[in-house]
């Protein structure tokens, strides 16, 4: 499998990551009442990692990485690269700011709390922003309402699954009434965003093939590759089976197992996200001259 | 005045004189070209066709790469030219990716982008750009764009991106098309 624009599948994977599991985090903190202190600060630690280690790979892109503060001289502009940029940044610089005060302070206030729900919205709309830039009329693979849909499923399908992951990898609360509520909303989660973009893909693979000459060609090389048959079995079809089975067993209020199946459910669609955007960047034809 | 290169199909015969000469003039490395020569081929009345489009930046109208920098490396001129900032330029390309015409090339070795300047040195000291001056057919010209009109001067032609996405300042003359008759000959020889 050759991956194309390593540098921005992983910044796009793990920003999109770090913005979902924040937002599943306030859910697991309304669910909790505030009260389980210690997850919030590993998951916070988490977020923040998350979210630079994205921004350090977006670097490894550029032929001046050294340079790179440059790229909010575009805002004047309203060039979406600079906007995104400008919000990831500032999402990072909350987010840590956050985990700070999870570290320093014994319960979440209610100003915190306020102050964390405002940086999960800047995470989202900072992965909007990410699938905004590829909205390029010369690129008809991107110029979709695929783009943002795929983006912005990949943080609501890999935050919850990671925390429910590492809610039983900590493996203190696994019978908490608590725990279990957000595992079955991780799990319906899951396998609604996978359902979505399941449908969208194809739906998207139909839309291309009459994007004239450039999407015709894009998606001769999809349906030929074995990437798709694989981002649908592997990345969809499996977590979601997954997914059910960890809906119903909770439902049932069984936790024999669960250790293994949460961390299942998180690698498949860990892996599948990474498939599905090492495919974004290697089926997208650009507009050409001389194309008929 | 905005200026524009504009395209006689009729006249091009692909010799690539304007890629070389524009190679030439800016010191561009090799695998990368500012300027173009794409050859098009396709049907007409059922017979095949082939033309060729000698191709550069466009100066476009609304130039999506100016848009989408966002160092703001680009800029635009009352003229019309879009010229490209090198040391300003990070490398990111976004410019490469929305380019519709592919004008802005990526040099590896450099880290940045670059592009045709629409040789604004040389209009400068009352000069045609390098690619206009060595076309020795006068299939490239440089022109008022708001002195052009159709049907001499028309913006869309079949295997060039359609101008609605950065209306582009390059306006072509069509190739002509050539009606077939059945000559005496034929006919006296089909019996």
């Amino acid at each position: 499998m050759k991956i194309t624009e390593t540098p921005l599948v992983l910044f796009t994977l793990l920003t999109g990551m770090a913005a979902g599991l924040f937002a599943a985090l306030l859910i697991y903190q309304v669910i909790t009442l505030n009260s389980d202190i210690d997850t919030y600060k590993g998951l916070a630690v988490v977020v923040v990692l998350s979210t630079a280690a994205g921004l350090l790979a977006s670097l490894l892109h550029l032929g001046r990485p050294f340079r790179a503060y440059r790229g909010l001289y575009g805002l004047k502009n309203r060039s979406p690269l600079s906007r995104e940029a400008l919000i990831l940044l500032l999402f990072l610089a909350f987010a840590s700011i956050y985990t700070t005060v999870l570290f320093t302070s014994k319960q979440v206030t209610r100003q915190s709390f306020c102050f964390a729900v405002f940086t999960g919205l800047i995470g989202i709309f900072g992965v909007f922003l990410t699938s905004r830039v590829y909205m390029l009329r010369a690129r008809p693979a991107w110029f979709s309402s695929h783009t943002p849909i795929s983006f912005l499923i990949s943080s609501v399908v890999l935050g919850p699954s990671f925390i429910s992951a590492y809610l039983f990898y900590s493996a203190k609360q696994s019978d908490d009434p608590h725990v279990l509520t957000f595992v079955l909303l991780a799990s319906v989660a899951v396998v609604g965003g996978l359902l979505i973009e399941g449908v969208t893909l194809y739906d998207h693979v139909e839309f291309l093939k009459l994007a004239g000459e450039e999407g015709r060609l894009t998606a001769q090389e999809m349906t030929e590759s074995k990437l798709l048959l694989h981002r649908t079995i592997v990345g969809i079809v499996i977590p979601s089976i997954l997914g059910i089975i960890m809906f119903v067993l909770v439902a049932m209020r069984i936790t024999t197992g669960m250790f293994i199946l949460t961390q299942l459910v998180f690698v498949t669609v860990l892996y599948g996200e990474f498939i599905g955007r090492v495919m974004f960047y290697a089926f997208s034809r650009q507009m050409d001259v001389g194309m008929l | 005045m905005r200026l524009s290169f504009v395209i006689d199909v009729d006249r091009c015969l692909g010799c690539q004189s304007c890629q070389v000469a524009c190679k030439q003039e800016n010191s561009i490395k090799v695998g990368i070209n500012w300027r173009r020569v794409a050859t098009i081929l396709n049907q007409l009345n059922g017979h095949p066709r082939q033309y060729f489009l000698s191709i550069a930046c466009n100066h476009c109208e609304n130039p999506v790469c100016v848009q989408k920098c966002p160092t703001a490396a680009y800029e635009k001129t009352p003229e019309g030219i879009v010229l490209h900032n090198r040391d300003r330029c990070i490398g990111c390309r976004i410019c490469t990716m929305a380019c519709p015409y592919g004008s802005p090339q990526y040099n590896e070795d450099e880290g940045r982008v670059e592009k045709c300047d629409l040789c604004i040195d040389r209009l400068g000291v009352g000069l045609k750009p390098a690619c206009v001056q060595t076309c020795p057919v006068g299939a490239l010209t440089l022109q008022d764009i708001e002195a052009l009109s159709p049907p001499d001067a028309v913006m869309d032609i079949e295997g060039f991106p359609h101008s609605s996405i950065t209306s582009p300042s390059v306006r072509f003359k069509r190739p002509r098309v050539v009606e077939t008759h059945t000559s005496n000959w034929d006919t006296a020889s089909n019996g």
